[in-house]
């Protein structure tokens, strides 16, 4: 299925589980940090404005997200990184 | 995921929507804690509106909990306001971001950031009394106020203030929606008990140049703090003529009891403005010999990382004169060793970055991002 430039892979449907494949470009990669990624970054310095990324999103005023490990793994053999977060559920806004 | 502003629309079209369902009435100056005992609807309607914001910013974490700098918020607000010690509750939000506004219930909530760049008890004092004032004229119950402007102000609080929920906000009266009026008789008000309990009035103007000093950094042609407010410069000039006239010219600052009370805000807004690419405001504080004076030793790492930030032509060898220097005062801060590493890794000076890289290491062996500090020096030990 593809939503916009996301395209969600699924095989037993998208709320049983999912992977999401986007694709950004080097200028607009991180808008919230105003940062860019370049083609000969290694994949693992992208980790950190990724991370700055998400965070600056949660910094104006709501709980910040919770990074619970973040570490260098391989995927099919290529360097990259791998992490989880834990973002507090925000309750709905007041009637 | 990128999540939009517009994620706030429904929000702020309900708080619009409240305002648009509530009639006139007449608005009553609160004199003591009792008052409240004899609510009429539309007061009771808005307490407990006002209730219910408390309990879900306190549920969702909004709130700074340190409970010693709220008792001493507190005490200063009973000090001022003796009448309402049973009604008005200060709490600390925790946002870097200059901003403060009181509740129709009472609750009055200062962002942690608006306190970290005070420097005294009397600054403090004249932005809680000016919040209480509102409560007491119950200025929120009186604003029934433009509602062709209320989408244009929420919109502005929504994306320059920072403050969740500001629809809410925006019905509640509680921000946007104070007339000038309002506004300048809250001013006098909190102005006067100021200066009858003996503070010094100069340092209520210092507090309005301090978020003029912000709105001139982001370039803010309309403050953000309060954004219907009357201009940051008329109400400086209003405050220095309150000073000029009832003003007195040895009061008290209590700078000592602030400081005390308030350790440890400032490395804290420090970090705040990093994560929250806040490199302006990080450029314009550390920048400055007198006001770095009042941060941490480390704080020059900020001025380096905020000038990574901002990317302009010479700033990554003004970041690494400030971290280098950070080495030099502070040996035992860990990330400055980090950031240079970085530094000379991209530069492709190996020995160096390989250098730091182990420094880091050993000052900071639990390091959060240690495992990819590791891969660097393993690859750069590699390669030589």
């Amino acid at each position: 299925m593809q939503f916009g430039d996301t395209l969600i892979v699924t095989r037993d449907g998208p709320s049983i589980q999912k992977i999401n494949l986007q694709v950004r470009k080097h200028e607009s990669v991180f808008d919230d940090i105003k940062a860019m990624s370049k083609a000969d970054m290694l994949p693992t310095e992208l980790a950190g404005p990724y991370i700055a990324d998400l965070k600056k999103e949660d910094s104006n005023g709501l709980p910040s997200l919770t990074i619970i490990s973040n570490e260098p793994v391989r995927v099919s053999g290529q360097a990259t990184f791998s992490f989880y977060i834990y973002r507090p559920k925000h309750l709905p806004a007041l009637p | 995921m990128k999540r939009s502003p517009l994620r706030f629309i429904p929000a702020l079209l309900s708080g619009v929507i409240v305002l648009a369902g509530c009639d006139s009435m007449h608005v009553r100056t609160l004199e003591q804690s009792s008052d409240i005992q004899q609510l009429t609807d539309d007061e009771a309607r808005r307490w407990y509106a006002a209730k219910e914001l408390d309990r879900i910013w306190q549920h969702q974490g909004l709130i700074y909990a340190d409970d010693e700098l709220t008792a001493y918020l507190q005490s200063v607000a009973v000090k001022l306001y003796p009448e309402f010690s049973e009604t008005v509750r200060m709490r600390v939000i925790d946002s870097p971001d200059l901003n403060a506004f009181a509740l129709p219930n009472g609750s009055v909530y200062l962002n942690f950031g608006m306190i970290a760049r005070m420097e005294n008890e009397a600054q403090l004092a004249t932005v809680i009394a000016h919040e209480v004032s509102h409560f007491k004229f119950q200025h929120s119950l009186k604003q029934r106020h433009a509602m062709e402007t209320a989408v244009i102000a929420g919109w502005t609080v929504t994306i320059l203030s920072g403050i969740p929920l500001s629809g809410e906000l925006l019905a509640l009266g509680a921000m946007s929606g104070y007339s000038q009026d309002a506004e300048r008789e809250a001013d006098r008000e909190g102005f006067d008990r100021l200066i009858r309990l003996g503070y010094d009035g100069a340092e209520s103007v210092k507090v309005f140049r301090m978020l003029q000093q912000e709105a001139d950094v982001l370039d803010t042609k309309e403050p953000w703090f309060y954004s219907s407010h009357p201009r940051l410069s008329e109400r400086i000039q209003s405050m220095q003529s309150l000073k000029a006239e009832h003003g007195n010219s040895n009061g008290i600052a209590n700078r000592e009891r602030f400081a005390a009370m308030t350790t440890g805000l400032s490395a804290r807004l420090l970090e705040k403005y990093l994560i929250a690419h806040k490199y302006k405001q990080l450029i314009q504080l550390l920048e400055d010999s007198a006001l770095r004076a009042r941060y941490p030793t480390h704080a020059e790492f900020y001025l380096g990382e905020a000038y990574l930030q901002r990317k302009a032509e010479g700033d990554e060898e003004k970041a690494q004169a400030a971290y280098l220097q950070v080495v030099e005062i502070a040996p035992h801060f860990a990330p400055a060793y980090r950031a240079l590493g970085l530094i000379y890794m991209q530069r492709e000076q190996k020995a160096e970055a390989l250098r730091f890289f182990e420094q880091y290491l050993q000052l900071d062996p639990d390091a959060e991002d240690k495992k990819y500090i590791e891969l660097y020096r393993n690859r750069l030990l590699e390669e030589s």
